[in-house]
């Protein structure tokens, strides 16, 4: 019997007494549904190459005994091209440093962490990180957030890092401060691109770090606390003043009022007018929405626009967030990744102001409702230009087997591929083994780091080695743009692209941040099928001005530069 | 917060059904088991104790019968000598004890049971009746220490296990709760409460496979229970929103609301509509959920939806706000509880 002996009647006597004296609709869809359904392939969509690559870093395994919330919550990594060379480097974020790989060409990389980061000393405890050329140089630096921690590292060109967080206003605010996901946006269209990073709970030497938990066996079980358990941490806003210093304008620009306990946060102009947004998707609390009132000032519209809680009525464990038009109706999407047993979001966006989580009609609501996602991204795995859904999962507590039998620690990704009627379908086993491998998954960046057309996946194990994902999804038609602001040298960050092929229009933008705490490529990316051109390719740059270009030939990266008049395919490899 | 209001809903059924259902079972099992159940008519008994006031076992069966038949003061006297007959005999203390549940006396018959346990500490069918009168006094901890001596004592008390299923759920170690109830409805699997309680809270933790089967065999057991047809219509809602999925759900929301029309019935409905985009019929159903019972506090979230349906902002804003409130204060509430599950 696994119930544990009983204890001695006296005990329960003793309780007994004194204490009872007190006593319908389908996805609306500009697009049509796809006309060649893709049967499952018998080859795996992805391919793990990260050993053979040459990823030799590892987070654990740990001891399960003893870890902390501020231990469970897991990293972040990012693909770059931190030395121009047009090759997407890897970035993993450790627990007191960061990792770089450099991207050889030939689908290996080389560890040039020591190069990249010299006398850098090894001090915990880091988390996540974002890209973005914050100083307009042309070259990626990179943010990392942390707990007590927070480093701003700039690019100095010479494949070297510096640490420039004293006095550039991003430093952690004290010993205790816990910042996760970060995005960047130019809120205020001065071509400085400005930083928002989430903050999680306080968490301190005096708050308790353990629970006790009954395990099936009956006995009793410390485990790390949830987030129930300590009081929530609201993120800030911070204004890219130039040279390299940043202002904290959370509360004047009408940010303070966030729930607090957030881990992503993405930047999307999701109502077309022309100002970045933001969603900060918080744990276990309402989630924020806020809208760009211009001026430098923000409104939180979650609950008007429906996306505060999840659809069953209860808060969503907001984590990983991406911003997608899934059914190419011209309006950004919102997916949200949630903990185990609660609804991961699919908000739907009705009108440029009103979300409808659309996760049951989708068909993801059910299949991934026992998996505790972190990592939640949308790509079009099989370019044939709808975004699939992919989420990477893990639970939060390592030794959550014991106290339930239905779930585990180490769990598996889900691939859902999009039908192209507003449906997804769960392909996971057709992903392959490398794909469905049973991780704890934490963060996910997205990006073709050997050019060859199709979206590759970097996914941080938080108990072992990174997983790099190669895709090799059966070549399609694929267009690659990077969008420079007019100096030439930073992206164009919040450019929204519409690539239009027959009666179909997709649409990305341009963005610096990831899903959780992570980082995606630069580049936006297109899946064109079986078309081998674009019919028509608009940008909205930030400014609102627009470039249009006809009959742009596929199977080509292009870069462009604000007020370019062509399309410049980049060399491929 | 889900779980919570979820037991509160089976405090509510435990008490109304569960503890005068367990009572009068205790009473006609002490009855039988300690000797009353001789042959012999009520007028009998009654002539016998009377004749025998020096007998224990002859006020004892008096005292019992007497309870039978509601008479319940005379019951009392006779349980009482037969008590102070034989200090050592657990047996007329159990039937004073449940002779005060029966009065809603929960100090009194605790003050039995403990006294009554203290002489026969293996008694699984004063256990369990010690745990449900915890539970009716919210002593959770103490409730649950009692369901988990009766099982203990007697592993097939499908009642007890349903009960600590229930407050194990609440608590701190939901999947155990939920491998309870799996144990309660395999021994009685005509217990609807049990069914229904299984189906809800696997409903509540994800596991809809598993809340679909429980409903299912809580409707064919009784196809017009509202629970049922509420948490049928629940587990569609997630799995299938295709017409024909809410079309079905919609059905069986209606059925509930027609047999029995609860705030739980009424929250589905509002849920309901807001899948089908009818955001006032949401709102109206909505309300009246909250009006029967504001402790509905997903009807405050559901409300804050349908009103961003209708573009009404300040209301979605307000009920967002009610939401989060009445959240916050019910994690005050339960302040010094363990926490939900793992990494809740």
């Amino acid at each position: 019997m696994r119930r544990r002996a009983a204890r001695a009647l006296p005990v329960l006597l003793a309780l007994l007494l004194p204490e009872v004296t007190g006593c319908a609709r389908s996805a609306s869809s500009s697009s049509p549904p796809r006309a060649d359904p893709v049967p499952s392939p018998s080859a795996p969509l992805f391919r793990d190459v990260a050993h053979s690559a040459g990823l030799d870093f590892r987070w654990g395994p740990r001891d399960p005994a003893g870890l902390t919330i501020r231990d469970m919550m897991g990293f972040g990594c990012a693909f770059l091209d931190y030395d121009g060379d047009g090759k997407l480097d890897i970035l993993l974020v450790a627990k007191d440093h960061v990792e770089l790989y450099r991207n050889r060409g030939d689908g290996t990389f080389e560890n040039v962490t020591a190069r990249a980061f010299p006398n850098v000393p090894r001090k915990r405890y880091l988390m996540g990180c974002s890209v973005c050329d914050y100083d307009g140089d042309g070259r990626p630096d990179i943010f990392v957030t942390g707990y007590g921690r927070t480093i701003l590292y700039h690019n100095e060109g010479n494949g070297t890092f510096k640490d420039v967080t004293k006095g550039s206003g991003l430093e952690a605010r004290g010993p205790y401060d816990w910042t996760t996901g970060a995005a960047w946006a130019d809120l205020d269209g001065d071509g400085r691109p400005d930083l928002y990073v989430c903050r999680y709970v306080l968490f301190t030497p005096s708050t308790r770090p353990f629970c006790h938990f009954k395990a099936l066996d009956g006995s009793d079980l410390v485990m790390t606390c949830g987030p129930a358990e300590y009081k929530p941490e609201i993120g800030s806003l911070y204004r890219n003043e130039g040279q390299g210093r940043f202002r904290d304008i959370t509360r004047e620009a009408g940010l303070a009022d966030a729930h607090g306990k957030g881990l992503g946060c993405r930047f999307c102009d999701f109502n077309g007018d022309g100002r970045p947004d933001l969603f900060i998707a918080n744990d276990q609390v309402a989630q924020d929405l806020y809208l760009n009132l211009g001026g430098g000032r923000f409104r939180n519209i979650a609950a008007e626009a429906g996306v505060a809680f999840g659809s069953d009525g209860g808060p969503l464990a907001g984590m990983g967030v991406d911003w997608g038009d899934y059914d190419n109706d011209g309006k950004f999407d919102l997916l949200v990744a949630s903990f185990s047993g609660l609804p991961k979001a699919l908000f739907h966006n009705e009108s440029g102001t009103l979300f409808v989580d659309e996760s049951a009609t989708a068909g993801i609501r059910a299949p991934s409702l026992t998996s505790l996602t972190f990592g939640a991204d949308f790509v079009d795995v099989e370019n044939e230009g709808l975004l699939d859904i992919v989420l990477f999962n893990g639970h939060v507590q390592a030794l959550i087997e014991k106290a339930d039998a239905t779930t585990a620690y180490y769990q598996s990704a889900l691939l859902f591929h999009n039908q192209g009627d507003g449906r997804f379908r769960d392909i996971s086993a057709a992903a392959g083994p490398d794909f469905t491998q049973k991780i704890v998954g934490r963060g996910v960046a997205v990006g073709d780091y050997d050019n060859d057309g199709r979206e590759d996946l970097l996914v941080v194990n938080a108990e072992g080695a990174p997983l790099l994902l190669h895709n090799e999804s059966p070549p399609r038609h694929f267009l690659s743009l990077r969008c420079f602001g007019p100096n030439g040298r930073s992206d164009a960050l919040g450019a929204v692209i519409t690539v239009q092929t027959g009666a179909r229009k997709q649409m990305r933008q341009v963005y610096a941040g990831g899903s959780y705490l992570s980082s995606d490529a630069p580049q936006t990316h297109f899946g064109l099928g079986a078309v081998a051109q674009a019919d028509r390719v608009s940008i909205r740059w930030p400014d609102g001005k627009t470039s249009v270009f006809s009959s742009v030939a596929a199977d080509h990266a292009y870069s462009l530069r604000e007020g370019d008049s062509r399309l410049t395919p980049l060399p491929l490899p | 917060m889900k779980s919570a209001s979820v037991q509160k809903r089976y405090d509510l059924r435990i008490l109304l059904l569960a503890v005068p259902a367990v009572a009068l079972a205790l009473a006609v099992r002490l009855w039988h088991d300690y000797g009353a159940g001789r042959a012999m008519s009520v007028s009998q008994i009654e002539q016998r104790g009377r004749a025998h006031p020096e007998d224990e076992e002859a006020q004892l069966d008096w005292g019992n019968a007497l309870h039978a038949q509601h008479r319940d003061a005379e019951a009392e006297a006779a349980l009482k000598t037969a008590a102070q007959l034989a200090p050592a005999d657990p047996r007329p203390l159990n039937a004073l004890a449940m002779l005060a549940m029966a009065h809603q006396q929960p100090v009194q018959a605790l003050a039995y049971f403990h006294a009554s346990l203290q002489l026969d500490p293996e008694s699984a069918d004063i256990w369990r009746s010690a745990g449900l009168l915890l539970q009716q006094q919210r002593d959770t901890g103490s409730a649950m220490e009692a369901f988990e001596q009766a099982t203990r004592l007697d592993p097939k008390d499908a009642v007890s296990w349903r009960e600590l299923g229930g407050l194990e759920h609440a608590r701190n170690a939901p999947a155990r709760g939920i491998e309870d109830l799996q144990r309660a409805v395999a021994l009685a699997p005509d217990d609807l409460v049990a069914q229904d309680m299984l189906g809800d809270y696997a409903l509540a933790d994800g596991k809809l496979d598993l809340a679909g089967q429980a409903f299912s065999r809580a409707l064919a057991l009784r196809p017009s229970d509202p629970d049922a047809l509420v948490g049928s219509a629940r587990v569609t809602l997630q799995t299938d929103a295709s017409p024909a999925g809410l079309s079905r759900a919609g059905k069986q929301i209606a059925q509930a609301l027609a047999a029995r029309p609860s705030a739980k019935a009424y929250l589905a409905r509002g849920q309901w509509n807001l899948a089908e985009r009818r955001y006032p019929a949401a709102v109206a159903d909505l309300k009246v959920a909250l009006r029967k019972d504001p402790g509905q506090t997903t009807a405050h979230s559901f409300l804050s939806r349908a009103y961003a349906g209708l573009g009404q902002a300040q209301m979605a804003r307000s009920e967002a706000g009610a939401y989060t409130a009445a959240s916050d204060a019910a994690r005050r509430q339960n302040g010094s509880e363990p926490p939900r599950g793992p990494g809740r």
